[in-house]
């Protein structure tokens, strides 16, 4: 199952998709980290949102690009939260310098959906600043416009947040499940 | 309290005059009161100057709780906020502009607990995006999550 979370900056987007998994996860709850350390700011940011996670028994594997080389990792009771789109995108496009991101991130996504029992995944809204980006940030916002076209197609859930408040844009929202989470093994 | 939210020029403060019936002078304009005269006014325009402002003398995780303190002063219950959209673009490459957006979102999600109603207006046409009949009060008042502590 696939669940696709988005929302601006600052939307508390992060903290409704780690209230989401605990919702619906029954077995091992794995977070997949997607952000680069770029630097104090990306470090202050990691290190906010492992505080965040703190206590609620999730396996943290760091994975900037490629999420395929993870996939063995993978249990087929495992609900994943990978976090997030937009710098994985950025990853594949800067860092790997991959001429066809957007079918590689696709891939990969597929690859862990298919080994696991749920796979969130947190974008961000990225399209309402007005700006015409003629350059990289152009071509950049337009993948990532694709990324969400065919993910919020293959999701069975879309949810938006908006300061707090999810809106289910797709799919309902889930009833909390009845078992109880199993300890973290790693 | 009421937060209106939405993208610039959709058709906010025409939203407050016409459907919630404030007045010109009962709506304060956050960019330039002083902060101490915003209490007074039932109706605020824009939380997003609000903050730009409060982010010239406080770090940005203490202007929440700044904007909480201001805006739960008063009649509070009959409060209008008024707020733009600020965090759906592109991240900024300047450091203070992404504090800005982000912050804007951070206070936005502070004051989503005291209200009884959120509205997103789209060109004119109100969503209700949130509806309680009772709010927090502020003596059961909320810490954020992304501040000091969890509620």
């Amino acid at each position: 199952m696939l669940t696709l979370i988005t929302g601006g900056s600052g939307s508390g987007k992060s903290a409704f998709a780690e209230q989401y998994v605990q919702t619906v996860a029954q077995g091992r709850r794995v977070y997949i980290a997607t952000m680069a350390d770029y630097g104090e700011e990306s470090r202050k940011k990691i290190d906010r949102h492992r505080r965040m996670r703190a206590g609620k028994g999730f396996l943290t594997l760091e994975q900037p690009h490629s999420l395929e080389q993870i996939s063995n990792q993978i249990g087929l009771e495992d609900t994943l939260l990978l976090e997030d789109l937009p710098n994985l995108l950025a990853n594949h496009i800067w860092m790997l310098q991959d001429p066809q991101p957007v079918s590689a991130i696709l891939n990969g996504l597929q690859q862990l959906e298919a080994g696991c029992r749920h796979l969130v995944v947190v974008t961000g809204e990225l399209f309402g600043d007005g700006v015409r980006y003629l350059d990289d940030t152009g071509r950049y916002l337009c993948l990532m416009g694709q990324l969400h076209q065919i993910l919020a197609q293959r999701a069975q859930r879309v949810v938006e947040v908006v300061y707090t408040i999810p809106i289910y844009h797709k799919g309902a929202q889930p009833q909390p499940t009845a078992a109880k989470p199993k300890k973290e093994t790693v | 309290m009421i937060l209106v939210i939405g993208g610039q020029a959709q058709g906010k403060r025409e939203y407050l005059r016409q459907t919630l019936g404030l007045s010109g002078e009962q709506i304060g304009d956050c960019a330039s009161l002083p902060f101490s005269d915003l209490p007074s006014y039932p109706g605020w325009y824009k939380l997003n100057d609000l903050v730009a402002r409060l982010l010239q003398q406080f770090p940005p995780q203490q202007v929440p709780d700044q904007v909480l303190h201001l805006a739960l002063q008063g009649d509070f219950s009959r409060r209008v906020i008024v707020c733009d959209e600020v965090g759906c673009g592109i991240v900024p490459i300047e450091k203070t502009q992404r504090e800005y957006r982000e912050t804007v979102g951070r206070c936005c999600c502070a004051l989503v607990p005291y209200t009884q109603q959120v509205v997103r207006i789209f060109c004119t046409i109100p969503t209700v995006l949130r509806s309680v009949s009772a709010a927090v009060e502020p003596s059961e008042r909320i810490v954020s999550r992304h501040g000091k502590g969890e509620s």
